[in-house]
């Protein structure tokens, strides 16, 4: 019994010991290779910082428009005044006729153009409903929609003042306080004050620069190791190595998540309503499975430079199948199924719930499992990979 | 992917504190919209917003108490809701559709106060919206998502997979030393080795490109309102000047990593700075300058000028330039590049 415990003590210790081994050794190939020091430090440092200031302007102000007015009235000219004093447009000048709106349009002085027709004010005084016609350029969707929303609000502010003056007189107060606004609403923006682009877009980028780096990171040393002929991994005790790269890799992460999706955010005043403990426990299976999956992809990787040829343009589609720009529910089921295979779906997802929207832990419960799940998942995906690469290699 | 061109039944929570007729129409009519899913109805503010932070609806609407009494008292009862623009796309289509629901909702209620004080109904009809906003969304008047993502999205996925596979068929021969053979294969010649090399990847690259233009505009029918020639140059120009970015990033970077670091940063970033989601003009002044080395932005603008607008091409004359101008520069640049091959062919 005792020499029984003995041995499994030996064991274990071996275990560790070999762990520890790969673990310290890992290191020395990480910082060894400039290549792979670039993805796994200066990639994670920049590349936020970069996308943060492109992005900092958060919204679309003043854009221009321009005005033809054939009604030329008091109106007309409220309704201009009022439009161009929202934050969203900005009225560069009013112009004879359409044509000559139009060229202006072409050549890129305007996006949108208001025309109020010759009746404007006429049919409002004879109580006809008027219209006001508003062309707009669809080269991008946040002009229109910024456009859009604006000149609807004061619209709507102004027809109820001239409702009220269309009632007929003697009325008593309690019914044309009704008339104006029976139902007032408001209206509250949650978790992005501002509505802003980059308050919705760089928490997600954030969680998928983490992944791609370690990606791309854990890619190069594999080619480093292919370069020179030999496996990626050692052929003897293939879990031992995975667990003590895995602490390796995680370890660097470690600096690296804490800056991205704490400082980051800190420093740039994204929303950040979530606690810095509760994000750097739902990260760790983020990191880990996502270095499961660096080790089962890089397999494919036989020289370094193909590291960008397979693993760049994986960002892009991966930022839509988190599904911040597009719903996922909205997508296609295959789609749907694809995203669930990678970390930063669900990364993104409780990264998104956590800090942005405040969630407490049980609400990211479902990502959280998801991830673990993932972990497991790729652990075992890793483990064969490594054995078939080393077979390949031989 | 986005075949519906925008998301439709987004979930929303209730919490109708009034529980009368009046609200019920109300909830009905609003779930009848077609952006709009009501797929909880909730007690209070709190428990639709822990619905809203475990991503289970994207929007809550609050009727107060005594919401149809005040309503009938000219009280003026408030609705208010919330939506959850950490998802901006859904967020703000749910935004119009609450507006949208309040103010027809007030334009019911308008039109019984005017009832019963004596006008009549066809002045009524114009009381109530005295004033339409005849929106012209020129170009794509479906407002379709689609048409807008995959016309700037696709193209700035082919120009990262030109720089990328043209960074490597470049330098992955000076790395394994084989320029030697590639240049027997052009006797001798480095500048007709490097043309030929690029003309054959461009050629695959316009084939590729050219079958992309016609899935977007021919089989799913997005606006085209120009002369195919335009668009078709527009893209051999865009390949051209992506292999142009490559060749002068090789000839002017001291290692090949740092080349194909700078291709992949420059092929990532044109996504954001291309100026497809966020416009330029909004952009920091140093961002705004740097777009103008990024071949996708003028392709953008040329397609924005023709195949969306419908101008000539005499307004978007600039861009074309610009695209034969990154060939130039890689021209006389080819020199340089091939000197870098010199120095491998040593090795």
């Amino acid at each position: 019994m005792r020499s029984d415990k003995d041995n499994l003590l030996c064991r274990c210790r071996r275990v560790l010991a070999g762990v520890r081994y790969y673990w310290l050794r890992e290191y020395r190939h990480v910082l060894r290779d400039a290549e792979v020091l670039v993805f796994f430090l200066l990639l994670p440092i920049a590349y936020p910082i970069l996308y943060a200031l492109i992005y900092n302007p958060e919204v679309v102000t003043d854009i221009p428009v321009v005005v033809v007015d054939d009604a030329r009235t008091a109106l007309s000219r409220e309704i201009v005044r009022c439009f161009d004093a929202t934050p969203a447009a900005h009225i560069v000048g009013y112009c004879a006729n359409l044509d000559e709106a139009r060229s202006m349009m072409m050549q890129r002085e305007c996006y949108a153009i208001i025309l109020f027709p010759g009746s404007f004010s006429r049919d409002i005084d004879r109580g006809e409903q008027s219209s006001i016609v508003f062309y707009t350029d669809m080269s991008l969707l946040l002009n229109y929609k910024e456009l859009y929303m604006a000149l609807n609000n004061v619209v709507l502010d102004i027809e109820s003042t001239i409702r009220l003056q269309q009632m007929p007189i003697g009325l008593s107060s309690s019914i044309t306080d009704i008339v104006a606004n029976p139902i007032p609403y408001t209206s509250v923006v949650l978790y992005n004050p501002t509505s802003g682009i980059a308050s919705f877009l760089i928490p997600a980028v954030l969680v998928l620069i983490l992944q791609q780096s370690v990606v791309l990171g854990i890619a190069m040393l594999a080619g480093k190791a292919h370069e020179q002929g030999r496996g990626w991994f050692e052929r003897r005790n293939y879990w031992t190595q995975l667990v003590g790269r895995m602490l390796c890799y995680s370890s660097i992460y470690l600096f690296n998540t804490i800056y991205l999706l704490h400082f980051i955010p800190s420093i740039f005043g994204y929303p950040q309503l979530g606690t810095l403990s509760d994000i750097m426990i739902f990260s760790l299976p983020f990191i880990l499975s996502s270095i499961c999956m660096a080790v089962t992809l890089s397999v494919m990787v036989r020289e370094r430079e193909q590291v960008y040829l397979l693993f760049v343009a994986m960002s892009v589609i991966l930022l839509f199948l988190s599904g911040i720009a597009w719903p996922r529910y909205a997508m296609p089921a295959v789609w749907r199924w694809l995203s669930y295979i990678f970390p930063s779906t669900w990364g993104v997802e409780g990264f998104v719930q956590l800090s942005t929207m405040g969630a407490c832990f049980s609400d990211v419960a479902q990502s959280y499992c998801h991830l673990w799940v993932l972990v497991v998942f790729y652990m075992i995906t890793a483990r064969v990979a490594v054995h078939y690469d080393n077979r390949a290699m031989r | 992917m986005l075949y519906n061109g925008l998301p439709e039944k987004i979930p929303v929570a209730i919490v109708d504190m009034d529980n009368s007729h009046t609200s019920h129409m109300f909830i009905s009519r609003l779930n009848a919209l077609q952006s709009v899913d009501v797929v909880m109805t909730v007690d209070n503010f709190s428990e639709g917003r822990k619905a809203m932070q475990r991503n289970e609806v994207l929007g809550m609407l609050l009727i107060p108490e005594d919401f149809e009494q005040r309503t009938f008292d000219a009280k003026q009862p408030i609705i208010s809701f919330y939506t959850n623009d950490a998802f901006l796309i859904p967020g703000s289509l749910l935004y119009k559709s609450f507006t949208t629901m309040s103010v027809l909702a007030s334009a019911e209620v308008v039109q019984d106060v005017m009832l019963s004080v004596g006008l009549t109904e066809h002045r009524i009809m114009s009381l109530l919206q005295p004033i339409t906003i005849d929106s012209c969304a020129l170009g794509n008047p479906w407002l379709n998502y689609s048409v807008y993502l995959c016309n700037s999205f696709i193209p700035t996925i082919l120009q990262l997979m030109v720089l990328l596979v043209t960074t490597y068929a470049i330098a992955g021969e000076l790395k394994k030393g084989s320029v030697r053979s590639w240049l027997l294969a052009s006797r001798g010649s480095r500048s007709v080795a490097l043309i030929g090399k690029l003309a054959v990847y461009a050629m695959l690259f316009v084939v590729v490109g050219l079958l992309l233009q016609s899935i977007m505009y021919g089989y799913m029918r997005f606006p085209f309102h120009t002369t195919p020639y335009s668009m078709i140059v527009a893209m051999v120009l865009l390949v051209m000047a992506s292999q142009a970015v490559v060749v002068i990033t090789i000839a002017l970077s001291p290692t090949l990593p740092v080349a194909y670091s700078t291709v992949s940063v420059v092929g990532v970033v044109t996504f954001s700075l291309g100026g497809f989601s966020f416009p330029v003009a909004d952009m920091y002044v140093p961002f705004r300058l740097l777009t103008n080395l990024l071949p996708m932005r003028h392709y953008f603008l040329i397609y924005v000028n023709n195949a969306l607008n419908g101008y000539t091409v005499y307004y978007c004359r600039y861009s074309y330039v610009v695209l034969l101008v990154f060939v130039v520069v890689a021209i006389i640049l080819l020199p340089r590049l091939c000197s870098v091959m010199a120095s491998y062919e040593k090795r």
